[in-house]
């Protein structure tokens, strides 16, 4: 994973996979009735569903360097080691960034399509609850000097938290009402919103998504191990 | 299903290069008016620069901390 | 295969022997309890006065009373849980390290705890009825829900009770690593409880105990596999 984190075609594929995104899903038509290429162009979302390339990779990213810092969690209670600690921060902190993101971008978007910055809607709810979740984690950490003890304490909570978020967010949208697509007789993505030209799309968008994330989360892992090294060298 | 995909990918890159052609006499819509009057082009390059922005430094911080990592275990 | 049974079966005893023991210390100490209950009485009057005066009690929605209700039982959950580990002294705890495993003192102060909050929610539940009347509808969605609910709550503090206490931090740690976890619970549980107010139950009313019941045994799973690894510092 450390090897992996240092390389450089994954970035650079990334950077490429957001670019293309950023022009195809802001240069496409919706579409008209004409053959080509071109987006659905749905009653509500209308010009807004270029967002679903911005605003729903972030939530991926967020959950898969979550998921990161679940694994980190697992392997520090298995063999406690500094790395893995650093790295199940630093995943937790850029996904709890990531998320902040998705809720910008969600905001925007909820504004134009359903009238209002913040409905009362169960995913909204959801992500809510997850930041909370996640602002706690960091304030045990804070709390705790030593660095051991921290680190059990941390990955201990950060297990216990990411299950408990994952149920909720995957588990309760589905069965209560929701605006988003895919709850509460909702059509989903996969019936009809996310029609194939959409998905060529979509899925390198997200990949994209992932992989700055990842990039980003690496350089601040990285980042805050030197900082640790250099505090302790001089002391 | 793959030549559906692979001629949906020639058709974006030709599409991208030629875009402004291809859509210039579809009746008038938001984007439409955008791409009819260039502001399009400008708000896509706004972002890139930005997405450059931010892969400029992210590079520069990656030889930054790869630089400060070999010192620190040269030491 | 009979050597597994055996041990299921030891291990079982050793948590019931656990239990009975911290049973009767709980008991014993009186002022625990005791403050507790007086935390919920006082609340309730609180509420009772704020109503009387405000001349909305006859009145009374039920919503703001699951409101309220929900309030103070959270709480007095939290106090209950939180005390169950920050009395525990150092040397209390160097002799449970030599005497039991971590999963039966895990599991032993699981089940006292969810015995003990269900056993004050039920309570703050009949004073409230006493005081501020009854406006449910169907009573035993309302003691279903509220037993679901609260034993939840305490499965989930006692964890993070022993987390904090871990730490060494006080209460307001646990509150605050604690209730952020407890919202998805809570938000069901709020749901479930809402349903006692109608003549007739949902549809969704099955699905939604069933989502309850597994926010009840995910903590419970968890706390038993990842308590082992917090024990000893």
């Amino acid at each position: 994973m450390e090897r992996f984190l240092k390389q450089f075609w994954w970035k650079i594929i990334g950077i490429g996979l957001l670019m293309f995104a950023i022009v195809s899903g802001l240069w496409i038509p919706l579409y008209q009735g004409v053959e080509g290429l071109s987006f659905p162009n749905l009653p509500i979302l209308n010009e807004s569903i270029r967002n679903l390339l911005f605003h729903v990779p972030m939530w991926f990213s967020m959950v898969f360097l979550l998921l990161l810092s679940f694994i980190y969690s697992i392997a520090y209670l298995g063999t406690p080691d500094r790395m893995k600690d650093n790295y199940a921060v630093g995943f937790a902190q850029v996904g709890v960034l990531f998320g902040a993101l998705g809720i910008f971008t969600g905001m925007v978007w909820a504004k134009s399509t359903w009238g209002a910055f913040w409905t009362n809607d169960p995913k909204l709810n959801g992500a809510a609850i997850g930041m909370l979740i996640y602002f706690a984690y960091l304030i045990l950490r804070s709390s705790v000097e030593d660095e051991m003890k921290r680190g059990k304490l941390a990955a201990s909570y950060n297990i216990f938290a990411f299950n408990i978020y994952i149920a909720f967010i995957f588990v309760i949208p589905r069965l209560t009402d929701s605006l988003h697509p895919g709850n509460g007789g909702n059509p989903a993505f996969s019936s009809y919103d996310l029609d194939n030209t959409l998905r060529l799309f979509f899925y390198p968008a997200s990949l994209g998504w992932i992989a700055l994330s990842m990039w980003i989360s690496s350089i601040w892992i990285r980042y805050n191990f030197l900082t640790q090294e250099y505090e302790e060298y001089e002391d | 299903m793959k030549n559906m995909k692979i001629r949906n990918i020639f058709f974006t890159v030709l599409s991208l290069i030629f875009g402004q052609l291809l859509w210039a006499q579809e009746e008038p819509v938001t984007a439409e008016l955008l791409n009819q009057s260039n502001k399009m082009i400008a708000v896509i390059a706004v972002l890139l620069i930005i997405l450059l922005g931010i892969t400029a430094f992210l590079i520069f911080m990656e030889m930054k901390i790869s630089r400060l990592e070999d010192k620190m275990n040269k030491k | 295969m009979q050597n597994r049974y055996l041990c299921f079966m030891k291990f079982g005893w050793q948590v019931l022997n656990f239990v009975w023991l911290e049973l009767k210390l709980e008991f014993r100490l009186k002022y625990a309890i005791a403050g507790l209950l007086m935390f919920v009485l006082s609340t309730v009057y609180l509420v009772y006065f704020s109503l009387e005066y405000q001349g909305v009690r006859g009145d009374l929605l039920p919503t703001i009373w699951s409101i309220f209700f929900w309030l103070i039982v959270l709480f007095t959950t939290v106090n209950a849980t939180f005390q169950s580990f920050s009395k525990l002294s150092q040397g209390k705890m160097l002799l449970y390290y030599t005497l039991v495993s971590p999963q039966v003192f895990i599991a032993a102060k699981l089940i006292v705890n969810a015995l003990v909050s269900l056993i004050l929610s039920l309570l703050t539940g009949l004073i409230f009825i006493f005081i501020l009347g009854n406006p449910s509808q169907q009573f035993a969605v309302l003691l279903l829900s509220l037993s679901i609910g609260t034993m939840g709550y305490s499965l989930l503090f006692t964890y993070i009770s022993a987390i904090a206490s871990k730490s060494g931090g006080n209460a307001s740690l646990a509150v605050v690593l604690g209730f952020p976890l407890a919202l998805p619970l809570l938000s069901i549980i709020v749901k479930l409880f809402g349903e006692s107010f109608n003549p007739s139950l949902s549809l969704n009313f099955d699905n939604n105990l069933w989502i309850a019941l597994g926010f009840n045994f995910i903590p419970l799973l968890l706390a038993l596999i990842l308590f082992p690894y917090i024990w000893r510092d």
